[in-house]
């Protein structure tokens, strides 16, 4: 498969406005060369559109490049003068204003400059592709189809491939292969109908929830709370989330599907509501203009109260208390009726929701979608939600919600009288998903689909909701973690605490699998079934550790004591009755990591998402690392008042001098300081990579499904021909270097750009960088950076000032800066 | 010893080039030895074997300016082999520093002529240099200031010689509103060298390199449009609630000048007309902390020593570090603004360390030559609490 992606390596992309540039960022990120059109301006620079896009772009937050230096990737063009720039393209993306005749005139303008392997497409969410089609040669019409990206393009995980009539099978099979590999896309292979399936069952899930917000008079805040975490969508809820994709273009798209949408018997539904016109019409379209349905007012938040017709101050926790113990804690198969039984508008706004948006679903998914698969991942990529609307179905019950969409259309209570579709109501179904696959309403039976061959580097797929996880071996299993392997001699490790955060337990199991690994496999992953890979260290057994007096030793009587009363009195976690001191746990996960990097069997760190203080440390041990694109990573110790004491600082040190190749310390040194000292994360795997936490023969991949795929090749790759790195002292900058940088941290502090105890931490990272008491380029032992580290660490612990900023960041997961 | 008079025949300059900007890859050895080389040809009776010294003023003696840029740019101007060269170094004053030197030695009789001058590249040399390395013993003792950026003294100065935000900004906007003129008026043209600088770059659409040369014939500082309203709106730079920004503070530069100084025997010697006389040289030392103030020491024991008052100098050259340091200075000693900087200062025209003693010596001079003037000073606050005054009396 690999082989015939390659045929894809230059691409167009018309248009640059925010899709387009996007797109044209993404693909840069990915490595390929791109071609970024628009039209001619005049005056000096007729490239000026693209480059203005590309400037904006490196301003994009959420950033559209992983690094900025990606945008020498991406040429400038315009149609007056570059279209030869077209004939070098293997793929070719129209990415312009929704406007079929001007679409039609610019693919008209490339012809005669499109080689005849090249493949063209359409970003259009609005216009039928065969429509889009008609008019293009024959030859190029079988080249051409839709790709429909989510908005933000690198982050959103969806994109919609769409064939028309005419299509070519092996182009769809070619831009499947590529988009999920080489771009990292989840690819949904939608029909062309209106709107696909993303923003068909999306737009509609969204339009739903107010409909009934305003019929049971629940305001946009409530409404959030309640359409968010609690039922596994994004935080941001609905309106929220609305801002955040504006107000304006939904608009925009709500009207167009209601045009589009003639024979859909919910169409009545797609009209924005007079509330949000008026708030539009008043130019309050979301965030790109700071005001919305919610509006900052200096450090208060305002939401728009239809009641009140006016702006007022945003509430929190409106949700029934009750209700929400029900949301959060009941048994999934028992939530729905618990919800039917419980009463109240907010219970009968939710109820109402999950009807209508099961049966829209259920109704129109033969239409829509190959299988409810599909409709599910569309739903989960495009709009982030946890599960697909078939999913929670079938996780509330697919019975239970069944017979009570009967009753309800029988009690004339769903929003339209449209028939429930009869394989909804047959009496032997549990659900349209398990593992012979996945409902298919128009063949009406379960099909496999997700067949392409580029699956089989998805080891580990993301499954559905009454889908088995593929076949593989426990090795250990415990409270924290799990040692399992898939059919090879390679050892994967992943952890089972909140955030994957390392905890005594979590790094005594490390030890395990190391155990067992050296004398059993070839090599170790350390992988976690989804982000983040670690965000780091238990700081609530780090600052209990501390509180009860257990920092050098273990906690005695009284320790103890305060141990029981604080368990008694409080509903925080419980811990081990025999609670180690801190410095124990921080010399065990010296021991262990070293063991990761110097042991005799290779370690590989597969990185997805968080990578923070103690899971940086993780992998800066570990032989190799496979980091997803979306990696962030960083040694953030200092946020909670102590310094990388798990090799952090070695590691760093010892990599500064590697870098320095025997020249001066001082430029290598200072910028791995600062990334410390300042806590810096970084925004991406290549990111990571300038920043020193990546090395150049790490692997960067670009879609996270694949990573331990990747990270077995590179086990077996590296068991193949192993040997530990050596122990080599290491060149430190001495007390001279040191004094360079309390010199510059002198000055922050006269500026007040940092506390005293922000200059106490920060010296210390620096002496135990620098080697301590040492002339400047003496070498030292590895052990000797570990121990100042250590000591540095505790001797921080027990000052009240990195007590009070564990404390602050374990009660509001906010740095606290005193 | 009966000591003699110390003539100034000749002072001038390049312009002067912002930091990374026009003169970015010259080096400043070549800036100097253009200076120097130019000067002579302007004095063809002046035989080059005569000069008997050159004295060089650089903050950051190192790499493109170090292994004793004073030798090296004698040479490459072209002086014969048997003319020495040294280079000296008390930073921001090195360049009236190495004129004060030239001229005691040929007070003191033991040389007839001698080319002073000062050079700097910031482009090319950071400030600090390229390895910093201060002294690990002075974060323990009262010499912990030693390690303070330029920045945080002039925010203490702010501080303790209440300079307002508001009264820098002021002082900065005038700054480029006298620059702007006086370079409208071609008031710089006569003491300004023409350079052609020559700056290349790499072509990835052609794949080649390009080269552009600019004759650069004016400093390239001041900036037109500066107000109040846009200096307010800059951040502070050096400290969070501080007042010091990038606009009130002085510009990193690129720049050389030279002087060429004569006994009264050389003058006849060589059939040359003086410009001025060097009157006489002060330096002092304040808290490093707050070198700013530094003027305020040098400038009334300059005055003494020449048996002057402070009204009498008519045109005063105080390098403007930073407005704060500049207004603290001028309200101490009460001086007049309007003889302060006519023509602006290291604000708007840029600050090229170890060369601005020699570059405001050349605008001093031609100044006051312009407008018939009598006494002139040149002073300056310098690094790790330190000032210099230099007295000039034009002939």
């Amino acid at each position: 498969m690999d082989k015939k992606l390659r045929s894809i390596q230059n691409i167009g992309i018309l248009g640059a406005g925010v899709m387009g540039s996007q797109i044209a960022a993404h693909f840069a990120n990915a490595g390929f060369k791109v071609f970024l059109f628009d039209m001619a301006k005049e005056g000096k620079d007729k490239n000026l559109a693209a480059g203005t896009a590309i400037q904006a772009m490196l301003k994009a937050k959420p950033a559209a490049f992983a690094n900025p230096r990606f945008k020498g990737r991406i040429t400038k063009a315009n149609y007056e003068d570059n279209l030869d720039y077209i004939s070098q393209c293997d793929l070719v993306m129209e990415a312009i204003s929704e406007n079929i005749k001007w679409k039609h005139e610019l693919y008209q303008k490339i012809l005669p400059h499109l080689k005849p392997s090249v493949i063209l497409a359409s970003n259009t969410s609005a216009i039928p592709l065969h429509s889009l089609a008609d008019g293009l040669p024959g030859w190029l019409q079988t080249r051409f189809l839709g790709l429909h990206f989510f908005n933000p393009p690198r982050y959103m995980h969806l994109l919609e491939i769409i064939a028309h009539g005419k299509t070519d099978e092996k182009i769809v099979d070619l831009l499947e292969g590529f988009f999920v590999s080489k771009l990292g896309k989840g690819v949904i292979r939608a029909k062309d109908t209106p709107g696909f399936v993303g923003n068909r069952v999306g737009v509609f899930a969204m339009i739903l929830v107010d409909h009934h917000a305003q019929r049971l008079n629940l305001p946009a805040d409530l409404v959030d709370e309640l359409t968010g975490s609690l039922i596994d969508r994004p935080k941001t809820g609905t309106y929220r989330t609305l801002d955040l994709v504006g107000l304006d273009v939904m608009s925009m798209v709500v009207e167009e599907l209601h045009e589009t949408l003639e024979d859909d018997p919910w169409r009545d539904l797609f009209k924005l509501p007079e509330w949000l016109t008026k708030l539009v019409a008043d130019g309050a379209i979301g965030s790109k203009v700071k005001k919305g349905v919610y509006e900052k007012r200096g450090k208060d938040i305002f939401v728009y109260d239809v009641g009140l017709a006016d702006y007022r101050k945003s509430k929190r926790k409106q949700v029934d208390k009750n209700l929400r113990d029900i949301l959060l804690k009941s048994k999934e198969e028992d939530k729905f009726s618990a919800l039917a039984e419980f009463g109240g508008p907010q219970a009968e706004f939710l109820l109402s929701v999950y009807s209508d948006l099961f049966h829209y679903c259920a109704y129109h998914l033969g239409d829509i979608a190959n299988s409810a698969k599909e409709l599910d991942l569309a739903i989960r990529w495009g709009y982030g939600w946890e599960y697909g609307p078939f999913e929670t179905w079938q996780k509330f019950g697919w019975q239970t919600v069944a017979n009570f969409l009967e009753k309800q259309q029988v009690a004339n209570k769903l929003l339209t009288k449209t028939d429930i579709p009869s394989w909804v109501l047959e009496d032997s179904r549990r659900g349209v998903h398990n593992d012979t696959g996945s409902w298919d309403a128009n063949s009406q039976k379960m099909v496999s689909g997700f067949d392409h061959e580029i699956y089989s580097r998805q080891l580990y797929p993301p499954k559905m909701v009454g889908e088995s996880s593929p076949e593989h071996t426990v090795i250990f299993e415990n409270e924290v973690a799990k040692f399992w392997s898939l059919k090879s001699e390679i050892g994967i490790l992943s952890f089972k605490t909140k955030m994957h955060v390392l905890s005594y337990e979590v790094i005594n199991s490390i030890e395990q699998a190391l155990d067992i690994a050296e004398s059993k496999h070839k090599a170790l992953i350390v992988w976690q079934d989804k982000p983040p890979f670690c965000a780091g260290a238990n700081l609530y057994e780090v600052l209990m550790g501390t509180k009860y007096g257990g920092v050098e030793e273990k906690a005695g009587f009284m320790g103890k004591l305060k141990q029981k009363v604080v368990e008694a009195t409080t509903d925080l976690p419980k811990l081990g009755d025999d609670m180690p001191s801190v410095k124990q746990v921080i010399v065990k996960l010296q021991k262990v990591l070293m063991r990761m990097k110097h042991g005799p069997v290779p370690t590989i760190a597969a990185v997805n998402g968080l990578a923070l203080g103690g899971g940086c440390e993780l992998l800066l041990h570990c032989n190799k690392v496979v980091a997803s694109l979306e990696s962030y990573i960083g040694l953030v110790e200092v946020g909670v008042g102590v310094l990388p004491a798990g090799g952090g600082c070695k590691e760093m040190a010892l990599r500064a001098a590697q870098d320095a190749k025997g020249d001066n310390l001082l430029p290598f040194l200072s910028r791995y300081f600062e990334n410390l000292a300042m806590a810096k994360v970084a925004t991406s795997a290549y990111e990571a990579l300038d920043m020193g936490y990546l090395r150049e023969e790490d692997k960067v991949v670009m879609n996270e499904d694949e990573l331990l795929f990747v990270a077995h090749s590179e086990a077996e790759a590296l068991a193949n021909a192993y040997s530990a790195p050596w122990r080599e002292p290491i060149r430190v900058g001495g007390t001279g270097l040191r004094a360079n940088i309390q010199g510059q941290l002198v000055n922050l502090l006269e500026g007040d750009f940092i506390s005293e105890h922000d200059y106490g931490i920060a010296l210390k990272i620096a002496d135990v960088m620098t080697g301590g008491e040492v002339y400047a380029n003496t070498k030292v032992s590895d052990e000797h950076l570990l121990k100042m580290e250590r000591e540095s660490f505790l001797a921080l612990l027990k000052t009240e000032k990195t007590q009070a900023r564990l404390e602050h960041m374990l009660k509001t997961n906010k740095p606290l800066r005193n | 010893m009966q000591l003699q008079e110390a003539y100034i025949v000749k002072v001038k300059r390049t312009a002067v080039g912002k930091v990374q900007g026009v003169f970015s890859q010259t080096r400043p050895d070549d800036m100097l030895a253009h200076v120097i080389k130019t000067l002579l040809s302007e004095l063809p009776s002046l035989d080059p074997v005569a000069v008997e010294d050159v004295i060089v003023g650089c903050a950051m003696p190192e790499a493109e300016q170090g292994w004793n840029v004073g030798r090296i740019a004698a040479l490459l101007a072209g002086l014969p082999d048997s003319v020495p060269g040294f280079t000296v170094n008390r930073l921001c004053s090195s360049g009236l520093q190495s004129i004060a030197i030239a001229a005691d030695r040929i007070k003191t009789g033991a040389c007839d002529v001698v080319i002073a001058g000062g050079v700097e590249s910031m482009s090319m040399i950071p400030m600090a240099g390229n390895k910093p390395a201060v002294n690990p013993g002075i974060f323990d003792d009262e010499n912990r200031a030693i390690s303070f950026g330029m920045g945080i003294t002039a925010e203490k100065v702010a501080d303790r010689w209440q300079v307002g935000r508001e009264a820098q900004d002021a002082f900065a906007v005038e700054s480029h509103i006298r620059s702007l003129a006086a370079i409208e008026r071609g008031d710089f043209k006569s003491e300004i060298i023409k350079m052609d600088a020559v700056k290349s770059s790499f072509d990835f659409d052609t794949n080649s390199t390009l080269s552009r040369t600019t004759r650069v014939d004016t400093d390239e500082g001041p900036r037109p449009g500066s107000s109040m309203e846009i200096l307010a709106k800059l951040r502070t730079v050096f400290a969070q609630n501080g007042s010091v920004t990038a606009a009130n503070s002085s510009q990193m530069s690129d720049g050389a000048a030279a002087v060429i100084l004569c006994s009264e025997k050389a003058l006849k010697e060589y059939n040359l007309t003086p410009m001025a006389k060097f009157v006489c040289f002060s330096a002092a030392g304040v808290e490093p902390e707050v070198m700013g103030v530094g003027p305020i020491k040098a400038i009334p024991m300059a005055l003494e020593q020449a048996g002057l008052k402070q009204d009498d100098m008519q045109w005063i050259e105080l390098n403007e570090a930073f407005a704060a340091q500049s207004v603290a200075v001028i309200n101490e000693l009460g001086l007049d603004m309007g003889k302060v900087n006519p023509l602006g200062g290291a604000i708007s025209l840029g600050h090229p360390l170890g060369a601005t003693g020699s570059i405001r010596t050349a605008t001093l001079l031609h100044g006051m030559q312009r407008n018939n003037m009598k006494y002139g000073m040149v002073t300056m606050c310098v690094g790790v609490g330190m000032g210099a005054a230099g007295i000039f009396e034009m002939v």
